[in-house]
């Protein structure tokens, strides 16, 4: 803490001289100029007060203690053993406000060799200091955690640990006091790394006690009890009880905690090793990924966190369909990474998905389960979504496809039926970027085979894209079988009056079988 | 009965070849009250530092040296002490010169005093009137 006022300046002249000498009386104005509204003349009385450092002179600095600000507290707490012997005898005093003066400044000051009192303070209810201390311990409690939680990792803080062992010493004694605050104030102090929360939730804890702290750390909607529960994700070895807890919790704020941590941690091999538990979360699972009372960056850090918990692709091509929906360039690279984490979509599974063989006429009536409809409508609002997309999520949509080769359709088109080639075929025009010139490639080819399953092909993959010519070509080509191919796939192209105008002319072709057919797809086209 | 005594001394203190020593038993004592005198003047002497030195609460000591410090006038000194009694019950005079917050200025109406007072304090502190609250 440094003074602003130069040293040459009549203020720190009228310092100097109240630093000087024995006379008492600049202790009382010192304290006085302790309460001063002027930062500069806070910050130079606390100095000579200090400089001074008679027994006087500490205790008027404690009768100030409430006035201290976040600057002039750590200056004093390095003088703290000259306030010890001024705190001791305040705690001894019976004067009220002395006591609570120095319950006050072990609490602001952090004296962890003083905590034993102020615990002992908050536990007892005949202590006529007992509310005040008891907010103080959970006001430390928070200050304390808070900073131990703002890393993944337990850090060593002195101060924490020797707060977090009286309160427990205290917590063993809850069914004598009755104080939820100090069961509120050892959860608040505590990290997700701390063995004594892992030992917290192992069934064989037969204490009541601890089911009891699990229930207020269950019921109890404390900011803080939220930051320790969603940073279980980031423990080393938590228990899968803690998980469970996690897993189980639905509320809003719970998912928010977790997208902080999410943003300010990430996921490290920790993360994914405690969410491989199978867990379900619950809070982000059931998040509305469109709800705009989330802040978008917060939904973005979800989605990669739902995708990385091994849930449901439903579910998680849901979350990133609402928030492609947005339209917004901030969505993109989460929206890429948790694509990316589908790539375990297994192409069988997407093909009976997207298949609509049951809805085919003389199919019997068929209800798909919940998870198939689910993951069809998921599936069908990405695929249309995907023209629309940025290149980088489009290339994550390519690449989790990327299993669907024009080369395997052909291979299923004797034994697939149609609707699953058309679903197939839909995923091949998404993620085989060369599929126009495989086709290019095989309908070119020496074998008649070849090249009739080519242009089988393309009744599936559809007209466009330069297939048109192809099959166009295929027409005139010397095998029969080729040409039959190409008039069907004419025929399922999307243009009616172009196909009818190049199959009028075959008619009168002088291949019978090639006749019929274009007779019989001129037909089906008319009507 | 003079001779007696050093021997029964002697045998009370059980040391040999007592009655051979050069000092005498009286010159023993002689040397313990010499020593006794000297401790007492000593803390005396420690007493009267002490007292001198005794932390005592001076207020009226400490706004001589603050007037001196700041080399007040006369005029000046006068504004001091009409300042004073418009302070809190209980607040030193002296608060004057270290708080800028504990002038108070709205109790002053004459305008010759507010300008005079405004000159004042910026000689005590340093600063203008308008710098007050930083």
């Amino acid at each position: 803490m440094k003074s602003s006022t130069p040293r040459n300046s009549p203020l720190y002249e009228t310092f100097r001289v109240l630093g000087l000498g024995s006379n008492l009386a600049s202790v009382q104005v010192l304290g006085g100029a302790l309460a001063s509204p002027n930062v500069s003349v806070r910050h130079l009385a606390l100095q000579t007060l200090i400089h001074r450092g008679g027994q006087a002179e500490m205790s008027a600095i404690l009768e100030r203690i409430d006035n201290c600000n976040e600057t002039e507290l750590p200056f004093l707490a390095n003088h703290v053993s000259s306030l010890i012997v001024p705190i001791e005898m305040g705690l001894g005093d019976r004067n009220p406000q002395k006591r609570q003066r120095s319950l006050c400044a072990i609490a602001k000051l952090q004296i962890a060799s003083q905590f034993h009192h102020l615990v002992h303070a908050a536990q007892s209810p005949d202590d006529p200091q007992q509310i005040v201390a008891a907010e103080l311990v959970l006001g430390l409690a928070c200050k304390l955690g808070a900073e131990a939680r703002r890393n993944k990792g337990k850090t060593s803080n002195a101060n924490r640990e020797r707060l977090l062992s009286d309160l427990w010493q205290s917590m063993l004694l809850f069914n004598d006091h009755r104080i939820l605050q100090i069961v509120d104030a050892w959860l608040c102090a505590s990290h997700w790394d701390d063995q004594a929360f892992k030992e917290l939730f192992r069934p064989t804890r037969s204490n009541p006690v601890f089911k009891f702290v699990t229930r207020q750390l269950k019921h109890a909607h404390r900011a803080q009890f939220r930051e320790l529960l969603a940073g279980v994700l980031w423990s080393q070895a938590p228990s899968p009880e803690a998980v469970q807890e996690l897993g189980e919790r639905t509320e809003q704020a719970m998912a928010v905690q977790l997208a902080e941590y999410f943003i300010k941690f990430g996921i490290s091999p920790i993360v994914t090793k405690n969410l491989a538990m199978k867990i379900p979360i619950q809070c982000i699972e059931q998040l509305d990924f469109a709800d705009n009372s989330v802040p978008l960056v917060h939904r973005c850090a979800l989605v990669q966190l739902l995708a990385a918990a091994d849930t449901s692709p439903d579910k998680i091509i849901f979350g990133i369909t609402k928030l492609l929906e947005t339209r917004d360039f901030r969505v993109d690279l989460a929206c890429s990474n948790a694509i990316r984490s589908l790539r375990s979509l297994k192409p069988e599974i997407v093909v009976m998905v997207l298949s609509d063989c049951f809805d085919a006429p003389g199919m019997e009536p068929y209800d798909p389960p919940p998870w198939k409809s689910s993951l069809r409508t998921a599936l069908e609002r990405l695929i249309e979504l995907y023209p629309h997309q940025a290149q980088a999520v489009q290339r994550s949509i390519e690449f989790i496809f990327s299993d669907f080769r024009c080369e395997e359709l052909i291979k299923h088109l004797d034994d697939w039926p149609e609707s699953h080639l058309m679903a197939y075929a839909k995923m091949v025009r998404i993620a085989e970027v060369g599929f126009v010139e495989f086709i290019e490639r095989d309908a070119q080819s020496q074998s008649a085979v070849k090249r009739s399953r080519a242009i089988h092909a393309v009744r599936f993959l559809g007209m466009d894209n330069g297939l048109s010519d192809i099959t166009i070509e295929a027409i005139q080509d010397k095998s029969e079988k080729v040409r039959i191919e190409a008039i069907y796939a004419i025929t399922t192209g999307r243009n009616r009056n172009d196909a009818i105008e190049i199959l009028l002319p075959l008619i009168r072709d002088e291949d019978q079988s090639v006749k019929t057919a274009a007779n019989f797809a001129l037909s089906s086209l008319r009507t | 009965m003079i001779d007696a005594f050093p021997v029964s001394f002697s045998a009370i203190l059980r040391i040999e070849g007592y009655d051979r020593l050069i000092v005498k038993w009286w010159w023993v004592g002689l040397a313990i009250i010499a020593l006794m005198v000297l401790l007492a003047s000593w803390r005396l002497t420690v007493q009267v530092i002490l007292w001198c030195n005794k932390p005592r609460s001076k207020p009226r000591g400490l706004l001589r040296q603050l007037v001196r410090v700041h080399r007040l006038s006369v005029k000046e000194r006068a504004l001091i002490s009409r300042l004073a009694p418009l302070l809190p019950r209980g607040v030193p005079v002296a608060i004057l010169f270290a708080d800028p917050s504990s002038w108070a200025w709205n109790q002053i109406k004459e305008p010759t005093v507010l300008d005079s007072l405004e000159k004042l304090y910026a000689k005590i502190f340093g600063f203008p009137r308008d710098r007050e609250g930083s």
